[in-house]
């Protein structure tokens, strides 16, 4: 069992008086790819917030690596809309003082993710998959000992999925810590591990199979038609905690 | 730090420089601005002064066969391009107050007679507001004065040539307004040598005689050593003096207020909304949590808004300052300075525009708060505002900026007003930025 490269301890975080955060542990090893699953408001991007510094708890504590060897993916294709690909590599790579030429890097990574055809276009002329594909390509720069993704696929199209995917399991194999947001199942059947967040609690955490048999007991709305086992222990897990104003 | 900085800003200038629209706006709305106030000042006519003339005892001045008023003199301000506006103390005051007039030229009681006697000088009074223009007046009404000794002077001058003429040959003077009729050396000389001839001519004593003829000598010589010092006295009155021959064209002090206006508002304008606008648009790219995640701190992050501040704001000015530069030319000597001042002010309105970002969040919103603090500002800081108003409104750097350039373009000693105004645009730098740079994760 290798060290862990994320401990989270009692993390516990408020937005004024509402409390988005109750007492979260979390572990993350290297060589792990990590899914967070969790109903919206179930305080997915504050708790991965917490992870890379952005925000400090209110309660807890955290074990991180150094910030800079921290991969940052947020949500909403966070690149300069007015640069092109190229620049912003390039001067995302330059942020980080990545040893070597900036250009050459940002004509890489651009490479890796599929983004060659576009790196002189700006931003703003990307299509939302393109931009997302950027953002995380521009989080995947300096190869991180921690990767924190949140809905990294959202508007990526079904192949760049996939690459992306696989992408992130090459990484965790060469050591990176990998953790994942994502509301889609088939996603996060690729990953070593899910945690369930509800509410601002770990409701689970364990293999995405293992799921299926949580919360047993927990009667579903059966007018949903879900018939999926994963899908249905997930809803029987939202359903079982106290439900604080979602 | 730096590095990141320099960074972040190098990214803004190039983002800017692509948005065609916003970069013709931005070369622009300067010259526009510029433009529209030059027009505005220069129609506005010369700076007035409010003379008060509290002497009783006369406004003529005689000495000797001179005589000169000194209110005629005072008016002669209009020649220079300063209107004369005659009225009482209390009125004055009260136009000053209003900033009606530039200054108030006040003859106190017994200047006239003080003058007349031509035993002691006599002393004007000149209270100016804290208007720039006040400055540059009472820098022409020193010249005004100056032309007063200067008459003044010629007059004594004159006089006492009369009485040494009179003394050497005899005539009529006036000595603090009375008159008297000398007998004068040379006459005295001619008298006592016919007095000597009959004395000799009778067989005289000798030894009178004698006495005479050392009178004679005596008088003869004194008539030559006062015919030397008259052109001597003129010489130790005035060893140089100035000519002074009026040229057409406009007026410096005009342009210089129309660059010192121009420039404060056009930096405070682009300054606080580019800012604003720029930092609350990161955190609406989302972009700006990336960055404070390790990759730039929250002071590298403002500092590099203050550096896009300083270039957009140095780039303004050197357009404006070669046009103004252009019509008055001894300006480039301040250069340096203007620089220096242009940066500060620039410091000051992004600093702002910064903490505006962080407190309205996104850009749009960011925008209008900018525009609509901005906005009020501008006309307050072309009135002038004076007690809790003024300082209220020199907690924002609009005003302390236009004092500042003022100063800093025309002002002939500008140190203490560049203190001043420089120290207030600094602080707000300091606190405006320093808030920002607090608050700035709230945005990420």
């Amino acid at each position: 069992m290798t060290e862990p490269v994320v401990e989270a301890r009692g993390l516990e975080y408020a937005y004024r008086t509402r409390g988005v955060l109750r007492g979260v542990d979390l572990e993350l090893r290297s060589g792990e790819v990590v899914a967070l699953l969790g109903p919206n408001g179930a305080g997915k991007t504050t708790l991965m917030k917490l992870l890379v510094g952005l925000v400090a708890p209110d309660a807890g504590t955290t074990r991180v690596p150094a910030a800079q060897s921290i991969g940052w993916v947020p949500q909403g294709g966070a690149v300069y809309q007015r640069l092109t690909v190229r620049e912003n590599l390039r001067l995302f790579a330059r942020l980080l003082e990545l040893p070597g030429d900036a250009e050459e890097i940002a004509a890489t990574t651009a490479h890796a993710a599929q983004l060659d055809p576009w790196l002189d276009t700006p931003g703003s002329d990307l299509s939302g998959g393109l931009r997302q594909r950027l953002n995380v390509a521009v989080g995947l720069l300096g190869d991180p000992r921690l990767l924190v993704l949140d809905e990294p696929t959202t508007g990526v199209d079904l192949e760049h999925r996939a690459a992306m995917f696989h992408v992130l399991r090459q990484r965790a194999d060469a050591g990176c810590s990998v953790l994942v947001s994502t509301h889609s199942l088939e996603e996060a059947m690729s990953v070593d591990r899910a945690v369930v967040l509800v509410d601002g609690r770990v409701a689970y955490s364990g293999s995405i199979g293992g799921i299926a048999d949580a919360a047993p007991g927990v009667a579903l709305d059966e007018t949903l038609g879900l018939d999926d086992p994963i899908s249905r222990g997930l809803l029987r897990l939202w359903a079982a905690e106290p439900q604080v104003a979602r | 730090m730096l590095r990141t900085s320099l960074l972040l800003a190098g990214k803004d200038l190039r983002m800017l420089l692509r948005t065609r629209g916003l970069v013709a706006m931005l070369i622009i709305y300067p010259l526009l601005i510029a433009g529209i106030l030059g027009a505005v000042l220069l129609k506005q006519g010369p700076p007035s002064v409010a003379f008060v003339n509290e002497d009783k005892s006369g406004d003529v001045v005689r000495i000797g066969t001179d005589r000169f008023s000194v209110s005629q003199y005072v008016h002669r301000a209009e020649d220079n391009g300063v209107e004369v506006v005659e009225t009482n103390r209390a009125e004055a005051e009260r136009m000053l107050e209003e900033g009606q007039v530039a200054g108030v030229l006040i003859v106190p009681q017994g200047t006239v007679a003080r003058l007349q006697t031509q035993l002691s000088g006599a002393k004007l009074i000149f209270e100016t507001g804290d208007s720039p223009v006040g400055a540059v007046v009472a820098q022409r009404m020193r010249g005004i004065i100056y032309n007063i000794n200067l008459a003044i002077s010629d007059a004594l001058i004159d006089a006492n040539r009369a009485y040494l003429d009179a003394l050497v040959t005899g005539g009529e003077v006036a000595v603090a307004g009375e008159d008297f009729d000398l007998q004068g050396l040379r006459p005295a000389a001619d008298v006592l040598d016919r007095a000597r001839a009959d004395l000799a001519a009778a067989g005289g004593d000798p030894e009178v005689i004698a006495q005479l003829d050392d009178t004679i000598e005596f008088a003869r010589l004194a008539a030559q050593a006062i015919g030397l010092a008259d052109n001597a006295l003129e010489a130790a009155a005035a060893p140089v003096r100035l000519s002074v021959q009026r040229e057409q064209g406009k007026s410096p002090l005009l342009t210089a207020q129309a660059l010192g206006f121009a420039l404060a508002l056009v930096i405070s304008f682009v300054c606080i909304v580019l800012v604003a606008a720029s930092l609350a648009g990161e955190r609406d790219e989302a972009v700006l949590g990336r960055l404070l995640r390790g990759l730039a701190s929250a002071r590298s992050i403002v500092l590099g808004k203050l550096v896009v501040g300083a270039v957009l704001a140095v780039a303004f000015t050197a357009g404006l300052f070669v046009i103004y530069g252009i019509l008055a030319p001894q300006a480039w000597a301040r250069l340096p300075l203007l620089l220096a001042a242009v940066v500060l002010t620039s410091a000051a309105c992004s600093g702002l525009g910064a903490l505006i970002a962080v407190l309205t969040r996104d850009a749009r919103t960011a925008t209008l708060a900018a525009i609509l603090l901005v906005l009020p500002l501008v006309p307050l800081a072309l009135v002038g505002l004076h007690g809790p108003a003024a300082w209220v409104e020199g907690a924002f750097p609009i005003s302390p900026a236009r004092t500042l350039f003022n100063a800093t373009l025309f002002d002939a000693d500008p140190w203490g007003e560049v203190l001043r105004s420089g120290g207030a645009l600094l602080g707000i730098a300091v606190v405006s930025s320093a808030a920002a740079t607090r608050l700035l994760r709230r945005l990420a």
